[in-house]
């Protein structure tokens, strides 16, 4: 398949219905951190874009939204002209102008204070993060507690940035600026907000 | 289907809809903080509710069941038109039973039915801004939610007591939203706001007029402001609804004659109606129940 | 065509036309909230599409005292503008039509400040369709509210723009003041019960204050 063919390919089957699920996945899952929203497979991306991540960057972005890829999305020209294709979105300068990030393998990324956090006065101009996730049951532990949550969550997933439980709690520091995480895994949406302060369960 | 083929499925277009989308996954990250978004005008005057047809319009999906309801009832003309405004651009099941309904859209009360997990309540928001009635000036009023200086608002409830020996605030009553944002709960009675209190159902808010988007997970911490020494109260009625004998609800005063004869009913229309179906009857009840309107499948 | 405006700015007796920076994007209202203080194209974009009853108000009392900033029409001129589409699939750009619209360049005396020397400042107006009123209008309170620019004290309502943008589109003027039909009768049994409540307490005080006047009188 040539890459204006894979450019092409791969959308939404029905852009109205398809977007407005996987939005409900992640409206749900913002409101309700931890938990697992499913989400069948809507989108099929070129690789290493998966397929969870590219439906969400389907059903939220456009040509609004400047969108930062890490370098193992940035290495191969098809998911750069299939996002363009399919989202009209202009790709981001730098990680603090970008709207949204997609990130293939999270345990690699930069820190998270170097996306945009928003300012005091306006702490929605952030970036979101979308991170692809294997799955979330092999990594380390995260009991998980803040609004959203009744008492209560865990999550366990797998690849996430280095020192991650630390620069969660310097996001949590920032509030309410701060960056968002969306997990992108096989089976569906999880999404960390701001507000979800993180206990690590290692004894 | 004729009429739905003229517009896209909940009548605004997909990029709208993604732009007042991520607003609300914004909101629902920093909670009580009101995003602004790029309002659109809707077929439909502002100050009518555009705020929150805007957010059930970019939530609602094909298996959504809609009840709206105005001032507690379903019957009302702003609920009636919204409702009906759905159903011919989105085609969804609407309903009047709280417990059925998947999004509820609401003006000026919340259910006295406990919402429950999954359930999405969407308030239309005239003024959204806590401290507008404060300093008209959002240059100000943005200021002082970034540095949380809520000074002024205390000052003010603490006036009201000084002058009238309780805080004469009684609908729209400010609350703080997980101990950060001083938020407004839009003109519901301040009996209400303990509902919002680690409700299970997601509080979405919008205010097309004034373009902005707020929200309140479930589970998360809304208390009203009030001092030590005056503690926040709700409102409470002498005597149980006039229909179907509710007590601990909110009630309407009905004018019955021209003399100022009147009683007191439920505003929440459903809960009076099951109420009666169930059996239970006011001093007023008219002898035969009224015919109800049942949920209507999408056609 | 040139402009009256230019023969002015010739002998250097006129601000230049207040070009915003090279790097600047348009903003766009229909797609963006408004933030305060807001740029200049946002706001004439505002007064573009405010409501012409409004503008005319403010405009009629900048002429009588409350801002007044000695204006003379320039230039008034009512013409049909193209409008294209840029494709970005297409070498040239598309035209959609043409739209009439109306002109005014405002000029207004001016003698100067800390931050401006004495010249002749403008006042824009661009409306829709052919309205010479409005364009007037709308160019009186563009002048007035560039007095923060100019270094001017900000001293009526014209020159205030969170008020008067805020306050200048008239569907949601309307939708608001009409809203009020719609029924309250919620939030009204709250205040109902409230003054009913405070009032049945000042009347037991009043009482009481009379009971004991007339014990003191009968002593």
């Amino acid at each position: 398949m040539d890459i204006a063919t894979q450019a092409i390919e791969g959308g939404f089957a029905d852009p109205v219905f398809d977007a407005q699920t996987v939005f409900r996945a992640v409206m749900d899952a913002m409101a309700r951190p931890g938990t697992l929203q499913p989400l069948p497979v809507f989108a099929r991306p070129p690789a290493p874009l998966s397929a969870t991540a590219g439906a969400i960057a389907l059903a939220l972005c456009d040509n609004d939204t400047p969108l930062w890829l890490d370098p193992a999305l940035q290495a191969p020209a098809t998911v750069k002209s299939w996002l363009g294709f399919h989202t009209g979105a202009p790709p981001a300068n730098t990680p603090a102008d970008a709207h949204f990030a997609l990130i293939a393998t999270p345990a690699e990324m930069m820190s998270l204070d170097g996306f945009s956090q928003g300012t005091q006065d306006y702490p929605d101009r952030s970036t979101t993060l979308i991170l692809q996730v294997s799955d979330l049951v092999s990594g380390t532990p995260l009991l998980l507690e803040g609004p959203g949550i009744e008492t209560t969550a865990t999550i366990a997933p797998a690849q996430m940035p280095r020192h991650f439980v630390e620069q969660w709690k310097q996001n949590n520091q920032r509030f309410p600026r701060g960056v968002d995480i969306v997990l992108a895994s096989p089976d569906g949406v999880t999404c960390l907000p701001r507000t979800t302060r993180i206990k690590t369960m290692e004894a | 289907m004729t009429d739905i083929a003229t517009y896209n499925f909940a009548y605004l277009d997909e990029q709208t809809k993604r732009m007042i989308r991520r607003a609300i996954l914004k909101g629902i990250a920093i909670p009580g903080y009101q995003v602004p978004f790029a309002s659109r005008e809707m077929p439909m005057p502002y100050g009518w509710g555009t705020g929150g047809v805007q957010v059930t319009a970019s939530i609602i999906g094909p298996e959504d069941v809609l009840k709206v309801i105005d001032q507690g009832a379903d019957d009302t003309t702003n609920a009636v038109s919204i409702r009906a405004f759905f159903k011919k651009v989105a085609n969804v099941a609407v309903t009047t039973e709280t417990a059925k309904a998947t999004i509820i859209q609401t003006r000026h009360r919340i259910p006295e039915h406990p919402l429950t997990s999954g359930q999405v309540l969407v308030y239309q928001v005239p003024i959204p801004e806590p401290l507008r009635f404060l300093e008209p000036r959002e240059t100000e009023t943005r200021k002082m939610h970034a540095l949380e200086e809520y000074g002024l608002m205390h000052v003010k409830l603490y006036e009201d007591i000084a002058r009238h020996g309780r805080i004469a605030t009684t609908y729209a009553y400010p609350v703080k939203v997980e101990g950060r944002y001083v938020m407004d709960p839009s003109p519901t009675p301040k009996f209400d706001n303990p509902k919002m209190h680690r409700s299970p159902a997601l509080q979405l808010f919008g205010a097309g007029r004034e373009k902005r988007i707020y929200a309140l997970p479930p589970f998360t911490d809304v208390v009203s402001l009030d001092f030590e020494d005056h503690p926040f109260e709700v409102q409470t009625f002498d005597q149980p609804c006039a229909l179907c004998a509710a007590e601990n609800v909110y009630l309407d005063e009905v004018i019955l004659d021209d003399h100022g004869g009147h009683m007191f009913v439920c505003s929440d229309t459903d809960h009076c109606e099951k109420r009666r179906e169930q059996g239970h009857r006011g001093h007023l009840a008219p002898e035969t129940p009224l015919a109800l309107e049942k949920t209507e499948p999408a056609q | 065509m040139p402009r009256v405006s230019a023969i002015l700015a010739r002998e250097g007796l006129i601000e230049p036309d207040g070009d915003m920076p090279q790097d600047h994007v348009p903003g766009d209202i229909t797609r963006e909230p408004l933030e305060f203080p807001m740029a200049r194209d946002i706001r004439l974009q505002a007064l573009s599409r405010g409501d012409e009853g409004f503008l005319l108000a403010l405009g009629y009392s900048t002429q009588r005292g409350y801002a007044r900033n000695h204006p003379f029409v320039g230039e008034v001129r009512i013409g049909e503008v193209e409008l294209e589409l840029d494709v970005p699939e297409l070498p040239f750009a598309a035209p959609l039509g043409s739209v009439r619209v109306t002109e005014c360049q405002m000029v207004n005396q001016f003698k100067g400040s800390a931050k401006a020397p004495p010249q002749f400042t403008r006042g824009y107006g661009l409306v829709f369709g052919q309205s010479e009123r409005k364009a007037m209008a709308m160019a009186l309170c563009d002048r007035a509210l560039r007095a923060t620019e100019l270094g001017e004290d900000v001293v009526a309502a014209a020159q205030d723009e969170e008020f008067v943008i805020s306050h200048s589109d008239n569907v949601q003027a309307t939708g608001f003041v009409e809203h009020l039909k719609l029924p309250h009768y919620v939030d009204f049994q709250a205040e109902l019960d409230l003054v009913r409540r405070m009032r049945a307490e000042h009347d037991t005080r009043e009482n009481a204050g009379k009971a004991e006047e007339k014990r003191e009188a009968a002593e």
